[in-house]
């Protein structure tokens, strides 16, 4: 990188005051009063705030999707470690000192902690009013209960398709609730005056999160700054409001610029993934084809909407899998409960569908006696076919791309292994296609790349960067893309979904094509000759008998070393929803020490149908750190709450995350480049999809070395161990 | 973040034990602080005064007694310090090999033996390991040191024997009987252990047989201990048949006073502890039986 910024926890700011929040104790419980009076006599503490200090601003709630959050709980806390006060201080030291000396009183309510029982008609409710809608909000909560949101998918009759089954088995699978853990947590720094709001903050949408403060604050979209450095690590974590809200409105209330900064403990209290309970029942024909297929997901949301309704509407596309499915009826429920709220992460919905439905498809290749691979390529949907009335047609040839990983793993092979599986995962990513782009064209020929996806990492800047290089025929080395900036910089709708190079590379790639456009009429109008005789060959504009590099044409247009060429980009649509369907399929091969239950990885190969790698190596990273952090919600990751509601794993010494250790001896990505994308250059979007497969992948290969089906995630030693000794007993009995 | 505190630096044990006297328990004793500065963070305890046993001359000392029946540890050698001393190595390299087990090197490179025993977390690998080496530890008090060995020494979780006017300064580990061999194994998912387990074995002349076995489970229960029916149980039993694995170790956990925790249930620990305890026994006896 060469341009050196600042994450906001460095970020300095002359005048800035710290918040610390003051963290509720209990999971569910009625705020009967706050002490401020020892906190408040710290030295250096300017002010100890709970929501009745902040006005209106303190009342307002935010939310995408559904309004139901604010900056501090006001009548009740809903979760564990949710902020129900702040001290402001000069220093942080202070601030997070006297924070704990802030007296609240509490009444405690009894938790919602279970999905099942939050469904339960005695269950307590979280919100006890229907949240309104937010600006992006489609799905409303069913009132009365602890239902946030509700989507159901139908198709055909499935009566009908079970009656056709010659096989018919239904399995319950649950999916952990899982932290990002980004290297960096969150954090935000604001200043609010009267007319204007500048916020510098490591969030993924600055432009989601700029109209949600222009509502909370009535201000234009124009007078609200969000400023975003490069960030360590979002995976989904950063998306949407989190910590900003709060500083903004603590700002306009004490009048200086406020940080706000997470610890990761803070971060395991501000968002999670969603975890899962998946009941699905499917119908097959003796010979593999299916008939039917039913599901029934309830989603564990957390205290607060978040991106719940969107994922659970993903979720419900992503429960279909890659298979021709006559017959299907789905319903997918996002459930309030008092925990961490849950939101955006690497592939919403994603890795908790297809632990379901590629685990399904192995018992399924049991019950009949088939080959698990065969029985995927007798089902996969082709080229072309629909997965999805209204969707795009399935873009990609997955059985093909199916042959190609078990011909990658055959070449592999471990002489080890004593078990080995396979998983398929498709998703519809690319959420909104809405983006816009400015590259400048300075008159050294140098090129500035405005746009507002973030880098969090996964390397956009450097695809965007060749992109623009191949367009305009300028070195990779005189493209500098600017982080975003809205008071500079172009509208993005996201980052995230798989959704970089395909959208955001498709708008950077038009704005550089305007470019070339301009430099044509440009280079023609100087030379004082038709538009149409000047023409663009190798990087170069060809006019009146002259090869001129950009520069020479800015140059020659202005009449000196001045001025600059300004192109422009949007993307509206790329044809059909999805702008593509990202592909993650991976095999794994292992062996289980049977006396403890460890699973020992000896091969792990991800595949991603990219249509075309602009940036192989980056490619593998992605596909390859995705497939890594899937061995965390596999092997590893569980934010374990007690019954009270309390998070257990609050640390990073009891929350595991995949090791170095922990990889398997080999660990691959196969690529494959059809040129079949609507991105730049036939691309896809990828990213994402590296860690749909793990899951099931490695329970398939438990179930085929063992007997020993799991149907419960993380796959922990001790779980093992306790299927094999059932297995064992079943076996003997 | 770390509250404030006043940090004090002892240049006796009698001056340490002063400050303890003094500040009572709004003071604690300071060695590495890889626990302690931890707790002090997430705002446990009420600490106002580090009493930094650092400054106390020889506590650093990592060397045989004078009359060479015992390796010396002082209170302040760091867990990195032990894994790479060439004297414990050659002299006692089951010991090396856990030191370099234990946590991760940050923790390794600022904490100490001393400090971890004094803690006491119970999902800790150095007891175990000491227990089939029967280390005593010396304590300094008002009225003296006296030694206690350390099965004595170790109360229950987070809690020792060390009194309120006392400082722990040193370890001694008696050198092992003539061809006594060990293993230490560690298992589990998390920065701290589910099990730990400790084997020494002594063999006969011959080395054939055992003449002499001790073993010791740790993180388990609430405290690491001896398991002295398993310890009779492999009395005179052939090297051989331990290195091939010993069925009846897989048992040997039944009756410990296991704790379920988010390291694993009560029922897992007990039959994780029987499989290591088989797989140290197979170790310790191929190393006992390859020394000749």
């Amino acid at each position: 990188m060469s341009l050196r910024e600042t994450i906001p926890p460095l970020l300095v700011i002359p005048g800035v005051v710290y918040a610390a929040p003051v963290r509720s104790p209990y999971a569910h419980a009625r705020i009967v009063g706050i002490g401020r009076a020892a906190a408040a006599a710290v030295p250096g503490v300017l002010a100890v705030l709970a929501a009745g200090d902040l006005g209106v601003l303190g009342e307002r709630p935010f939310g995408t999707f559904l309004k139901d959050q604010r900056v501090l709980a006001g009548d009740k806390a809903r979760y564990e470690g949710e902020p129900v006060a702040v001290v402001v201080a000069e220093d942080r030291p202070t601030a997070v000192r006297a924070a704990r000396l802030v007296d609240v009183r509490y009444e405690p309510l009894p938790p919602v902690v279970d999905v099942e029982r939050a469904l339960l008609p005695t269950a307590p409710l979280v919100h006890d009013t229907p949240p309104p809608l937010g600006r992006q909000g489609r799905w409303r909560t069913v009132p009365a209960t602890n239902i946030c949101a509700r989507v159901t998918l139908e198709q055909g009759s499935i009566e009908q398709g079970f009656r056709e089954a010659d096989v018919v088995l239904e399995r319950t699978y649950t999916f952990p609730r899982v932290f990002h853990f980004t290297m960096e947590p969150h954090g935000a720094v604001a200043s609010a005056t009267p007319t204007e709001l500048t916020v510098w903050t490591n969030t993924g949408h600055p432009y989601q999160l700029r109209q949600e403060l222009a509502d909370m604050f009535e201000l234009d979209l124009a007078r609200i700054r969000v400023v975003v450095p490069y960030v360590g690590g979002s995976f989904g974590g950063k998306s949407f409001p989190k910590l900003e809200p709060l500083a903004a409105v603590v700002s306009a209330t004490v009048g200086r610029p406020v940080k706000v900064v997470n610890g990761v403990e803070g971060s395991m209290r501000t968002n999670r993934r969603h975890g899962a309970r998946v009941t699905v029942k499917l119908g097959a024909r003796r010979d593999g084809t299916l008939t039917a297929k039913q599901a029934r997901v309830l989603l564990d949301g957390g205290a607060y909407a978040d991106l719940g309704p969107v994922v659970a509407e993903k979720t419900g596309v992503r429960q279909l899998g890659p298979y021709r499915v006559p017959h299907y009826s789905i319903e997918v429920q996002n459930v309030y409960t008092t925990t961490t709220p849950a939101g955006a992460f690497r592939s919403i919905g994603g890795p908790q569908s297809v632990w379901a439905t590629e685990s399904i498809m192995d018992e399924l290749a049991a019950a009949l006696d088939m080959d698990p691979v065969e029985l995927r390529l007798v089902n996969l949907v082709a080229r072309g076919e629909t997965v999805r009335a209204g969707l795009r047609p399935m873009d990609a040839d997955l059985g093909d791309d199916l042959k190609r990983l078990v011909k990658a793993m055959d070449d592999g092979a471990s002489p080890e292994a004593t078990g080995r599986g396979v998983a398929v995962g498709i998703s519809n990513p690319a959420e909104l296609p809405i983006s816009t782009a400015i590259v400048r064209l300075h008159y050294d020929g140098s090129v500035t790349i405005l746009c507002s996806m973030v880098e969090v990492g996964q390397g956009l800047h450097t695809v965007l960067a060749q992109i623009v290089a191949e367009e305009l025929g300028v070195p990779r080395a005189a493209i500098l893309v600017v982080s975003p900036d809205t008071r500079f910089g172009p509208y993005d709708w996201s980052s995230g979904a798989s959704r970089g190079v395909t959208i955001v590379g498709t708008a950077v790639q038009r704005a550089a094509q305007d470019i070339k456009a301009q430099l044509l009429a440009l280079a023609a109008e100087t030379a004082g000759v038709p538009a149409a005789d000047a023409v663009w060959r190798d990087g170069r504009v060809q006019v009146g008998g002259r090869s001129l590099s950009p520069a020479d044409v800015v140059r020659g247009w202005y009449g000196r070393p001045a001025g600059e060429v300004i192109g422009r980009g949007y993307v509206r649509n790329l044809g059909a929803d999805p702008a593509f369907w990202e592909i993650g399929m991976g095999g794994v091969e292992i062996d289980v020490d049977r006396e403890t239950g460890v699973i020992r990885l000896l091969s792990y190969t991800g595949l991603a149908d990219v249509g075309r790698a602009i940036n192989p190596q980056l490619c593998e990273q992605q596909d390859v750190g995705a497939v890594v952090m899937g061995l965390g919600h596999t092997l590893f990751e569980e934010m374990t709450y007690s019954d009270s509601g309390s998070l257990l794993s609050a640390s990073m010494i009891e929350y595991r995350v995949p090791l170095t250790v922990d990889l398997p001896a080999a660990l691959s990505a196969v690529l494959v480049e059809n040129g079949d994308g609507a991105g730049p250059y036939g691309a896809k979007g990828m990213g994402e999809g590296g860690n749909l497969a793990v899951a099931p992948a490695i329970a398939n290969a438990v179930a085929r070395a063992t007997g020993a089906r799991l149907r419960d995630l993380p796959l922990t030693p001790e779980r093992v161990w306790a299927a094999l000794r059932a297995a064992g007993a079943r076996t003997r009995a | 973040m770390l509250p404030p505190f006043e940090i004090h630096q002892p240049a006796t044990p009698a001056e340490a034990v002063a400050l303890r006297a003094r500040h009572g328990e709004s003071a604690a004793l300071y060695a590495g602080g890889s626990e302690l500065l931890l707790a002090m963070k997430e705002g446990l305890g009420a600490v106002e005064h580090l009493i930094d046993v650092k400054t106390i001359g020889g506590l650093d000392t990592l060397a045989l007694a004078s009359d060479g029946a015992a390796l010396v540890i002082g209170a302040t050698v760091t867990h990195r310090a032990l894994e790479r001393s060439p004297l414990l190595r050659s002299r006692f390299p089951m010991l090396a090999d856990m030191e370099r087990q234990v946590a991760n090197v940050r923790v390794r490179a600022v904490g100490t033996l001393g400090g971890n025993l004094c803690f006491a977390e119970p999902h800790s690998d150095p007891p175990t390991a000491l227990l089939v080496h029967e280390a005593r530890v010396v304590l300094h008090g008002g009225a003296g040191p006296r030694r206690l060995a350390l099965a004595d020494f170790l109360v229950g979780p987070y809690e020792s024997a060390l009194g309120p006017d006392e400082i722990l300064t040193h370890v001694e580990i008696p050198l092992p009987p003539p061809r006594a061999a060990a293993a230490y194994l560690k298992f589990g998912l998390r920065e701290r252990p589910t099990v730990g387990v400790a084997a020494l074995l002594v063999p006969d002349v011959a080395r054939v047989a055992v003449a002499e076995a001790r073993v010791a489970v740790g993180c388990v229960g609430p405290v690491a201990a001896r398991l002295p029916e398993v310890e009779r149980a492999l009395s005179g039993l052939p090297l051989a048949a331990l290195e091939a694995g010993w069925p009846s170790a897989e048992t040997s956990g039944e009756r410990l006073d296991a704790v379920g925790d988010l390291h694993g249930s009560a029922e897992y620990k007990r039959a994780m502890a029987g499989v290591f305890v088989k797989r140290a026994l197979a170790q310790a006896a191929r190393r006992a039986r390859a020394a000749a």
